[in-house]
């Protein structure tokens, strides 16, 4: 049960990589990495001409990753992080 | 067929005098409006639960306690309506949504509690699209329709309070927003609407879809009767661990003089050139005021980004539990709502850690250019409401929307305000929407001030300024006729 457990996230994590990595390369995703990004979310396209709207919100989100990754941000104390031991 | 238009499209301002003075029974006045209601609401599906027997009982009270001198202030007698995601003991609460549509809750929420202290009668709840997002059919009792163009729509996800105020269905709603939900009805339907200060209004017993961003606040058919609708909801609560108690000042008569306003040049310069005499025209009324009008521009973030992993990641948590049985993806009408909170959701923990970082980075920024500016205005909906429609369904998906589109995209699919209102809403600042003209379809168009956290006041001191200056307010939709 762990050792499934983990290598899903592993799995799905890798499948993540693989499809910014596409996205990096070709600025699109396959209809491939489309669906077994989909499958890891636990989705089945089954109706004809799904994917035409479903896989443009995969390429979105994809490329919106990208974005937040390389924006640089300097490095310093980071006060969106405040932790108080007594509350 | 009785709409009682000369009563029921009066401001709070104006008919709370009466109700003091005696000349007005808040009994005849909720009884207006429920009639109002009932002639007219067919025609543009505000109200999920019209609550005919508790306003009346509410009217009386007022009534009594008025004749007995017991006074308590501006709404006292007022009729009012929320939207369907605050709760309200024994009266169902759908949360928009047929996953929800028969839950009826055991409690108050904090502003309707507030509200009914206040004096305020509650006349029902308000339509809104399923879970507070959505496109116009993403909702199970049907799309609102805008009062100025009965094909238009409200903006999302606050339909019914933003439709309910057009129509004069009430003497003012109470809506929410998470990207543009107040702000974005309000600007589609012409009336004036007010975005708290994050924090400012408790949101207990209010539906979450995004702990860090909801908010909660009024709809109404002019500035100051959103100011006095403030000042009695604003305030801490021990029920919503982020609400703060903060000084609220409003002087109608405050002066314009010196005020500094930065004007956003990038949404302003992309302003139709139909659309661009108005909103010269409303330079041209903030100058005569004696504002000090500069252009800036926002720094340079990714605010749609942020605010989009934010409110996605946050909301599909809240609604995780009722995905994994599969029942929120059965019930919802738009397909795509679960599939895009599910697609956000797989960002990793290290890039999410990033989203805040530079969520944190944009609130800093952003205190730093409200040290130059007392507000900052961006035009709202200056092309108008867009039309009803069912988009193809492309994917068995009637309500579907295209996540880069701004007017389907967000949770209200409120159209998002452009960069100001997006940067307002993960900064969790104050912003205030008034009508500033018309389209030729005679469609509303509007003008957003935004301010610095916790002076809801002075923004709303300066809309209520500029739309003193106009007339733009004094128009009502003739849907009645």
């Amino acid at each position: 049960m762990f050792s499934k457990m983990v290598a899903g996230t592993f799995l799905t994590g890798s499948v993540l990589e693989a499809a910014v990595q596409e996205s990096r390369q070709t600025g699109k995703l396959s209809d491939e990495t489309a669906l077994t990004l989909l499958e890891h979310m636990g989705y089945k396209p089954t109706l004809p001409d799904e994917m035409k709207s479903l896989k443009p919100q995969l390429e979105t989100t994809i490329r919106q990753l990208q974005t937040i990754r390389d924006f640089e941000l300097p490095i310093a104390l980071e006060p969106a992080f405040v932790f108080h031991a007594d509350k | 067929m009785n709409t009682n238009d000369a009563l029921c499209t009066q401001t709070l301002e104006q008919l709370s005098s009466q109700i003091k003075s005696g000349k007005l029974s808040p009994v005849a006045l909720t009884q207006a409006y429920l009639e109002r209601i009932e002639a007219l609401d067919p025609k543009v599906n505000c109200f999920i639960t019209v609550t005919k027997n508790l306003a009346m009982e509410q009217a009386e009270k007022a009534e009594q306690e008025i004749k007995a001198k017991k006074y308590k202030g501006l709404l006292h007698g007022i009729p009012y309506a929320v939207k369907d995601l605050v709760a309200t003991k024994g009266i169902r609460t759908t949360w928009g949504s047929r996953l929800f549509v028969n839950q009826v809750p055991d409690h108050d929420g904090a502003v309707v509690e507030k509200l009914r202290d206040a004096g305020a009668i509650l006349l029902g709840k308000l339509s809104m699209t399923e879970l507070a997002g959505g496109p116009p059919t993403a909702a199970f009792n049907g799309p609102v329709h805008n009062p100025w163009k009965l094909d238009h729509w409200t903006t999302g996800s606050s339909t019914g309070p933003g439709a309910c105020a057009a129509a004069s269905f009430s003497v003012f709603s109470i809506g929410s927003e998470t990207t543009a939900s107040i702000l974005g009805p309000a600007g589609a339907c012409g009336v004036a609407g007010l975005r708290p200060t994050y924090g400012r209004v408790s949101r207990y017993g209010a539906m979450p879809l995004s702990w860090t961003m909801d908010k909660l606040g009024p709809l109404s058919r002019s500035v100051f009767d959103c100011a006095t609708v403030f000042q009695a909801i604003h305030g801490a609560d021990p029920r919503d661990p982020t609400s703060v108690t903060a000084p609220f000042a409003f002087d109608p008569k405050a002066r314009m003089s010196g005020r500094r306003i930065g004007v956003v040049k990038r949404e302003w310069d992309q302003v139709s050139a139909k659309a661009k005499p108005a909103y010269e025209q409303v330079i041209k009324t903030l100058k005569d005021l004696g504002c000090d009008l500069e252009e800036v521009d926002l720094p340079d973030y990714p605010y749609n980004i942020v605010s989009r992993f934010v409110w996605q990641v946050e909301g599909g948590t809240v609604f995780e539990r009722f995905a994994r049985k599969g029942e929120l993806q059965e019930a919802l009408i738009n397909k795509d709502k679960w599939l895009g909170w599910k697609a956000a959701m797989l960002i990793p923990a290290a890039d999410y850690m990033k989203v805040l970082r530079i969520r944190h980075a944009i609130v800093l920024e952003t205190a730093k250019m409200y040290q130059r500016f007392d507000a900052l205005i961006a035009p709202r909906n200056p092309n108008g409401a867009r039309l009803i429609v069912t988009p193809p369904a492309t994917n068995g998906n009637p309500g579907g929307a295209n996540p880069d589109d701004p007017a389907g995209g967000g949770p209200g699919g409120g159209g998002g305000g452009g960069n100001l209102g997006t940067l307002g809403n993960v900064a969790g600042l104050p912003g205030v929407s008034v009508p500033c003209g018309f389209t030729s379809d005679g469609l509303p168009m509007a003008l957003n001030f935004v301010g610095a956290p916790m002076t809801d006041g002075k923004i709303l001191e300066m809309a209520y300024a500029y739309e003193q200056a106009t007339n733009w307010h004094e128009r009502r939709p003739a849907f009645a006729d």
